[in-house]
């Protein structure tokens, strides 16, 4: 197993390079956080989270992750399918992070497509496990945390946050900010 | 050889580009070169443009698309302002050696002299949008092809980098005002996303505001 530093270094590297938008980053200039780390604050009105017009089947986040040295944002986007969740997840140019499939049965992600930087196994390890409790959560928020992790539910906000590593997750509906 | 590698990127381009007409052929000898020299002084007399776009992004996993709408203003030589506004808020600009991304409650400037990779793919940025990339062969191998209406070009990604990024991006130039009317952007694993530009506008006076950094 990679050492955590080594570990955090190459994932940090990965967002950075691959996931916003082309390239990464590393803040140099921020808000709303300790110590430059980039916190987004959701200001969509709490509420019944509603579909995209003339979309009825695939539910859409938005998704922040972020590290000590890293921050970045795109789309979540997950199918219920018969047996299992499809999903995606872009960034808002459209270039694809990974494809998934989930097993509510079993609480096991699968990933069908990863970019290339992500495709270690320690990562994807990582990841799928993560985004298994990410699953879990968005679709039966009253779930305790488990050991390992804080996870936080507001009434349409979803954070998770894995404690060893020190990375966050928070999805927030997908709305329509046209007219705001 | 070179008959079959032709009658490859017609068979290409006929069945898995959905932007392309059904009458595509390919540009070659003379022809290519005139194109191409044609379609280079366009972009080198291009010193802005701006325009709104339709981005669609299709997902193969989910079968879906994910529509995005926003504008774009381009100032020769390295300005670009790209901003999302449905239906998401996101603001990406370019300018000389700083990055500034807005996005709902967060902003950051990112100073590509210390990230020489990010400096990287915002050149090609620029260059793709504004289809000055065709004069770049360092990047990419290009071929070319047309319709009655529009040149194609192909740009495959030489370095490794963009490979992970992209399979290939195909470049659609109006014959008549030899500017870039849409990109697609093709993935490795089976995504696509188109980026159709309209009201387009050249070479007009832009406020420098569009551009500025925090």
């Amino acid at each position: 197993m990679q050492s955590y530093s080594a570990f955090l270094s190459r994932l940090s590297l990965l967002i950075l390079f691959l996931f916003s938008p082309f390239s990464g980053y590393e803040i140099i200039a921020g808000e709303n956080g300790e110590n430059g780390a980039i916190v987004n604050v959701d200001e969509t009105p709490p509420g019944e989270y509603e579909l995209p017009a003339g979309d009825s089947e695939v539910r859409r986040w938005n998704i922040n992750l972020s590290t000590p040295k890293a921050a970045v944002s795109g789309f979540f986007l997950i199918r219920d399918e018969n047996d299992s969740i499809a999903g995606s997840i872009i960034n808002e140019f459209g270039i694809s992070l990974a494809d998934f499939r989930f097993n509510p049965v079993s609480g096991k992600v699968k990933f069908i497509n990863l970019t290339g930087f992500l495709n270690k196994w320690y990562l994807k390890k990582l990841l799928a496990k993560d985004l298994s409790l990410a699953l879990k959560r968005l679709t039966t928020p009253s779930l305790s945390s488990p050991k390992g992790y804080d996870v936080f539910v507001s009434s349409d906000t979803v954070v998770i946050h894995n404690l060893k590593y020190d990375i966050t997750y928070q999805f927030s509906p997908l709305s329509d900010e046209t007219d705001k | 050889m070179k008959h079959i590698f032709y009658i490859l990127i017609i068979t290409i381009f006929s069945v898995c580009n959905p932007i392309i007409g059904v009458a595509v052929t390919p540009v070659i000898g003379s022809e290519l070169t005139n194109t191409v020299t044609a379609l280079n002084k366009a972009s080198a007399q291009l010193k802005s443009m701006e325009c709104e776009f339709v981005q669609t992004k299709n997902l193969k996993m989910l079968k879906d698309k994910m529509v995005s709408k926003g504008k774009m203003y381009y100032a020769a030589p390295d300005k670009l302002r790209w901003e999302y506004t449905n239906p998401y808020q996101y603001l990406f600009i370019f300018n000389g050696s700083k990055v500034f991304i807005k996005n709902k409650g967060t902003q950051n400037v990112i100073d590509t002299k210390s990230n020489k990779i990010f400096k990287e793919v915002a050149r090609i940025m620029m260059q793709t949008v504004t289809g000055k990339a065709l004069s770049d062969s360092n990047d990419f191998v290009i071929s070319v092809s047309k319709d009655a209406t529009t040149y194609f070009v192909s740009m495959t990604p030489k370095k490794r980098d963009l490979k992970q990024l992209f399979q290939s991006v195909t470049l659609s130039f109006n014959r008549n005002s030899k500017l870039i009317d849409c990109i697609r952007i093709n993935e490795k694993n089976g995504d696509y996303t188109v980026i159709k530009l309209t009201n387009l506008k050249s070479n007009r006076s832009l406020d420098a505001k569009l551009f500025s950094i925090p």
